[in-house]
């Protein structure tokens, strides 16, 4: 495979509470097994104090072609969403900065 | 009193060890033994991951001068554990990347924490030289018409009057740049350092003096030869000859050809 091409997407500002498994659900079409390679999902938070601003959830995708990473921004880049306590924000979709995902054959550390 | 005394926040005890060991008991003495115990805690366990992961994350909670043993721990663990390592760089990508967004005065200690961080990852080789010049044209360029700074053209996320991501740069550079004396690595940072220098002079002049000290001790450190800019118009000199050296004759076009392709590759 191409080195140069990039592949991995950070979606960046869902709501604070917005939960995995509600993202998962929304992007399930365009986000699974058979189209990326490795994903995560970053919970944000609600601080308790109100001076500090709130941290956006975000979620990280390597996706396993171009086109399923083209699909997935036409579907979804600027799409606004909601988290349950009302917060509703523009996800936004960019090339990770950080192109590496882990090697799927994970070396047992037998300490 | 009537109010409630202050609750102090419960902490599993796996969290309380974890913030000994990296908060009180991390040295250079004792970094190693601090190692073997984060390999021996219990990586299947998703609280105790958990908390590694923040320990790892919340990097301005360690003095300043371990961050670097932090660093190396990290490294260390990257064998084994390369999940884990993925998203502590994205993270302090991340946090980066908000610093900029907010730029509120208060996170200012845990911007310069974040940066000098991943400049000690590039130093023991958990991201590459390509991640650190995309960062520092971040830091000099966001929120600026096309990643481009222009003198006299307000920016409300870098007011001229906002010396900060000079000092970020800075510390970035003083961190990892050493280490760009060669090759592609040399060129870009030349690149970078016209750049730089052009932006520094974007900023309301004349500088505040840690700042014009800091600025000059940063490219003192890198380039003892280089000509220091006095002025805008000489960094700008300065920028368009650092230019015409990286891309040749056509530099001009050259360059903004690339930024152009990258922009669109961005919106895609």
């Amino acid at each position: 495979r191409d080195a140069n091409v990039r592949t991995k997407f950070v979606i960046r500002r869902l709501p604070p509470l917005y939960t995995e498994a509600e993202f998962k659900n929304v992007t399930a079409e365009y986000i699974n097994p058979e189209t990326v390679e490795w994903s995560y999902y970053v919970q944000g938070k609600m601080h308790r104090s109100k001076s500090t601003p709130m941290t956006f959830s975000r979620a990280y995708a390597k996706f396993k072609d171009v086109e399923s990473l083209i699909a997935f921004n036409k579907a979804f880049g600027g799409k606004v969403v909601k988290d349950a306590r009302g917060n509703e924000s523009a996800m936004q979709i960019e090339f990770a900065p950080y192109e590496k995902v882990p090697r799927t054959k994970v070396k047992v550390d037998s300490r | 009193p009537e109010r409630p005394s202050i609750v102090q926040k419960e902490r599993s005890v796996i969290e309380q060890y974890v913030r000994k060991l990296v908060l009180v008991d991390l040295n250079k003495r004792t970094y190693h033994h601090i190692l073997k115990q984060f390999r021996k805690l219990n990586w299947e366990d998703p609280e105790s991951v958990r908390v590694i992961d923040k320990t790892f994350t919340k990097i301005w909670k360690v003095k300043y001068g371990n961050i670097h043993l932090m660093t190396l721990i990290a490294s260390c663990l990257m064998k084994y554990h390369q999940d884990f390592i993925v998203r502590i760089v994205d993270s302090t990508l991340e946090h980066i990347r908000v610093g900029l967004e907010l730029n509120m005065f208060k996170y200012n200690q845990q911007r310069i924490a974040h940066v000098k961080y991943l400049g000690e990852m590039y130093n023991y080789r958990i991201v590459d030289s390509p991640t650190i010049f995309d960062t520092l044209y971040t830091i000099v360029g966001f929120g600026h018409e096309g990643g481009r700074p222009q003198p006299g053209r307000f920016t409300p996320l870098d007011p001229v009057d906002d010396y900060f991501r000079i000092r970020l740069v800075c510390t970035l550079l003083e961190t990892c740049a050493a280490y760009f004396d060669r090759g592609s690595a040399k060129k870009k940072l030349d690149l970078f350092l016209g750049f730089f220098q052009y932006y520094v002079f974007t900023k309301l002049t004349p500088l505040p003096m840690e700042i014009e000290f800091n600025v000059h001790d940063t490219l003192q450190m890198l380039r003892p030869n280089l000509k220091v800019c006095s002025n805008l118009e000489e960094a700008a000199t300065g920028l368009t000859e650092a230019m015409t050296t990286a891309f040749g004759e056509l530099g001009l076009n050259h360059f903004e050809q690339e930024r152009e392709e990258d922009d669109d590759e961005r919106r895609e």
